[in-house]
């Protein structure tokens, strides 16, 4: 088996410190961005079909994250400046003001990363303003919300506003996330999709990376 | 005097049963398995084949004893008897009294997992032990995985692996700080102020007790259904999400849209 392989199979298989030496030993002789993109990235391509086959549950998948980073953290001191450049975007992500849920997120942001976003993690229950602050400061593609109750995705209404308020919904995607979203409902909310897994996510935003020069849609109804 | 029909989630067991053993209405309940919120479409269905089950022309309405948990609720329609059901995210509301008081304590404090006879009965309810290690600070699997899912685990992973993606499922708690007791005078002979108290001290969270009110669903099961707190869904109508301070209203049920 090759080591691109073994290293996808190593994160699949729950396997941390394997996924660290193999990462370390396919660093000898192959480019980083390589082994993160086809190996690491792999690994979690996969376990993401094997958890929409019902295959596996979320905390092997939330493990799998991770072995994951523990690879990541080995690859990114070799990651050249020429490296950043092959994001395919940039998300700014937090849980919405009200949620303190994390589990959500913190799949989402590795299965972004692994599939070519840059991503900024605001952590939880974030406030509208540190949004707006984090969108003047990073100039993201796409805002990504975490909702994870349906009391909460409610929320979604009152950040795009602030958004707009501040001048900054025409420049970015907004994107709802959590068990329980709608995509009709987080478009009347004024966002311009949701999507209740981060395999599916990643879909939606690689078709809006493909079709950035057109202005988001969503303003709050 | 109304007869309804109660499909309920044994969640408020024994709130339900309390207030139908005094109700002027004469009450059949129906309990089902809690957990369905972590499974939503199983648990629509199974409420939907209750619905269908029930005779035509038997109640005056069918009680829906559900939150929109997890969207459970999206959907929902009935052939013939009126569906009334309480305008509420989740069961929590039914144990508060009302979906402005939850929506306060929530603002308030988002991190508090609360608890209620319900939550701490119905494992037991089900042959479980209320002191497994596993998970036993919550009423169900949380995520559903428990307990063959650990056997699979183990098979698959090995035990010290599977042990850690038990401790992996409780990370969903990791901002919560509180527990809170919703508790009523007939259930303080329980002991349920010190089941909680045990599992606060456990998980690191402040002990809470909260007094619950029964008014809602005292409401709910009187027939005194204002429309700012219950939905009544008639033939041809099905149960949608709002997304708004209403959390649930009516769209026209297609038929052949199932």
């Amino acid at each position: 088996m090759e080591i691109l392989e073994q290293i996808a199979q190593a994160v699949v298989s729950l396997d941390q410190v394997g996924v660290e030496k193999l990462t370390r030993r396919a660093l000898d002789t192959l480019s980083p961005y390589t082994v993160l993109a086809e190996g690491l990235s792999r690994g979690m391509q996969t376990i993401g079909e094997q958890f929409k086959a019902g295959d596996v549950f979320i905390p092997e998948v939330m493990v799998a994250c991770d072995c994951y980073y523990a690879g990541l953290k080995v690859v990114r001191p070799y990651l050249s400046a020429s490296d950043d450049k092959q994001f395919i975007g940039k998300i700014v992500i937090g849980s919405i003001h009200g949620d303190i849920h994390t589990v959500g997120k913190d799949v989402a942001v590795p299965v972004f990363e692994a599939a070519g976003f840059n991503v900024i993690d605001l952590g939880v229950a974030v406030p509208d303003e540190r949004f707006v602050a984090a969108v003047k400061e990073h100039h993201p593609d796409i805002v990504g919300l975490g909702t994870y109750m349906t009391a909460t995705f409610m929320h979604t209404r009152e950040t795009v506003r602030a958004l707009a308020d501040a001048g900054l919904r025409e420049g970015v995607r907004v994107i709802c996330g959590g068990p329980s979203v709608d995509s009709q409902a987080a478009q009347r909310m004024g966002a311009d999709g949701a999507s209740d897994n981060a395999w599916a996510a990643v879909e939606v935003m690689k078709g809006w990376m493909q079709t950035r020069n057109t202005k988001p849609q969503g303003q709050p109804q | 005097m109304l007869h309804l029909k109660v499909i309920a989630c044994e969640i408020a067991f024994r709130e339900i049963c309390h207030l139908a053993a005094g109700s002027a209405n004469l009450i059949d309940l129906e309990f089902l398995t809690q957990g369905h919120h972590d499974h939503p479409e199983q648990g629509r269905t199974e409420v939907q084949q209750k619905i269908e089950a029930v005779p035509p022309g038997k109640y005056d309405a069918i009680l829906l004893g559900y939150g929109l948990c997890s969207n459970i609720l999206a959907g929902l329609h009935t052939a013939h008897t009126p569906l009334v059901i309480p305008r509420a995210h989740d069961c929590i509301t039914l144990f508060l009294g009302s979906k402005e008081r939850y929506q306060k304590l929530f603002n308030t404090r988002p991190g508090t997992y609360y608890y209620t006879s319900g939550w701490l009965e119905c494992r037991r309810r089900r042959g479980g032990k209320a002191t497994d290690s596993l998970g036993a600070f919550l009423p169900a699997n949380a995520i559903g995985v428990l307990p063959s899912t650990y056997l699979q685990w183990v098979e698959k992973y090995g035990e010290e692996k599977a042990r850690y993606l038990v401790e992996v499922m409780d990370r969903w708690t990791e901002h919560y700080t509180h527990g809170a007791l919703i508790d009523y005078d007939f259930t303080k002979g329980l002991g349920l102020t010190e089941q909680v108290q045990r599992i606060c001290s456990d998980r690191g969270w402040k002990f809470e007790q909260i007094e619950g009110d029964l008014s809602l669903l005292q409401r709910w099961l009187a027939g005194d259904w204002p429309e700012d707190q219950f939905l009544i869904v008639p033939p041809s109508q099905q149960v949608v999400p709002t997304y708004d301070e209403k959390i649930v209203g009516l769209s026209p049920h297609d038929p052949n849209g199932e």
